[in-house]
């Protein structure tokens, strides 16, 4: 995994976040209004961050490869 | 809210939210000088604000086409590709991305928060003559500079962060989002040149995402009965951001943030003593 490894941690992490936020239930923090609802904009932002890193982790695979 | 104020805060819009002067703080501060007695926390409020975001979006959009083209492809060849290459416009598309996350992330965990904490008119005016201090400040750090200056494609991520994660203190009303990135671009070795396309470059995703993700409210029940009043506020901050963007390309090939510092102090005082006779 290598260099990789960070980013595919950093995705997991986000992925995770993302599914809290989707989950109803929980109190989510930083929602402003019903913390117990499910929230689509957090978990689209935390998805967003997960593709990222997934894109991060590929650069830094290749990288290594060269 | 009627149509002479509608058109009166799309237009304070479109101007404040490119210059380095606040948006944010003029549209707090503003209203309570003329008395206006809007609920900027109403739910009918939002739709209006969502426009004007993407009036303001579309007008960068617009200006800066040409670089949005070469980023996004530049984006999808990295992408495809799989790995990273020499290539300038690659860099400079990798360094909006990486400027953006900090901003993106901290503006839609924190903006209500720390607006509802901050959103008070003397607190906006206090926090626009902090930003005068700041424009100043960095004028002062450039002209110290010995170096030549850098362009954005020779920006390290690091430096990229830095400058884009300035945008976060604009989330306190009075704090101007190109304000600070261009302070921290003159920081990070650019002209104010480069410095303010780097900003407005930053700053796009940013006010497009925040009127996008809030288009499902535009459709809704408080949408509907807003929707006029906002299509031509969003044409009107549209038009004035196009000739706000214009001017400051324009003025940034030779001017200084010094001005803008001097009009930050004097309407952040004149506010806080037109406030304190009222109060």
């Amino acid at each position: 995994m290598g260099r990789a490894g960070l980013p595919i941690a950093v995705a997991v992490g986000c992925a995770l976040i993302a599914i809290f936020y989707l989950v109803p239930g929980p109190s989510h923090p930083f929602v402003g209004e019903d913390p117990t609802g499910s929230h689509l904009k957090h978990a689209l932002l935390f998805f967003g961050l997960a593709g990222l890193s997934l894109i991060w982790a590929r650069f830094a695979a290749n990288a290594k490869a060269k | 809210m009627d149509l002479i104020q509608a058109l009166l805060l799309a237009a304070l819009q479109g101007v404040s939210e490119l210059f380095p002067i606040s948006s944010l703080g003029h549209t707090v501060i503003i209203p309570a000088l003329l008395g206006w007695s809007i609920d900027q926390r109403a739910h009918t409020f939002l739709p209006f604000v969502v426009m004007l975001h993407l009036g303001t979006a579309a007008a960068l959009l617009t200006f800066f086409w040409r670089e949005w083209l070469s980023i996004v492809r530049a984006l999808l060849r990295s992408v495809v590709r799989g790995k990273l290459s020499d290539d300038a416009e690659e860099h400079i598309a990798w360094m909006v991305v990486l400027g953006t996350i900090p901003a993106a992330v901290l503006g839609f965990l924190l903006e209500k928060q720390l607006r509802l904490l901050f959103a008070a008119p003397a607190i906006a005016a206090v926090f626009l003559i902090v930003n005068g201090v700041v424009l100043f400040a960095g004028e002062r750090v450039r002209r110290r500079r010995t170096r030549e200056a850098t362009t954005i494609a020779v920006l390290t991520w690091q430096q990229a962060v830095l400058v884009g994660g300035a945008q976060c203190a604009a989330l306190i009303p009075g704090i101007s989002r190109s304000g600070t990135t261009m302070v921290a671009g003159l920081l990070a070795g650019l002209d104010h040149e480069t410095s303010a396309r780097f900003s407005f470059l930053l700053a796009t995703p940013i006010i497009l995402g925040a009127g996008l993700l809030e288009v499902p409210v535009l459709l809704g029940p408080d949408g509907q009965g807003m929707f006029g009043l906002a299509l031509i506020g969003a044409l009107v901050a549209g038009i004035t951001a196009w000739l706000s963007v214009t001017f400051l390309m324009r003025y940034f090939k030779a001017g200084r943030l010094d001005p803008f510092a001097y009009y930050c102090w004097a309407f952040g005082m004149l506010s806080l003593v037109i406030l304190r006779m009222r109060s």
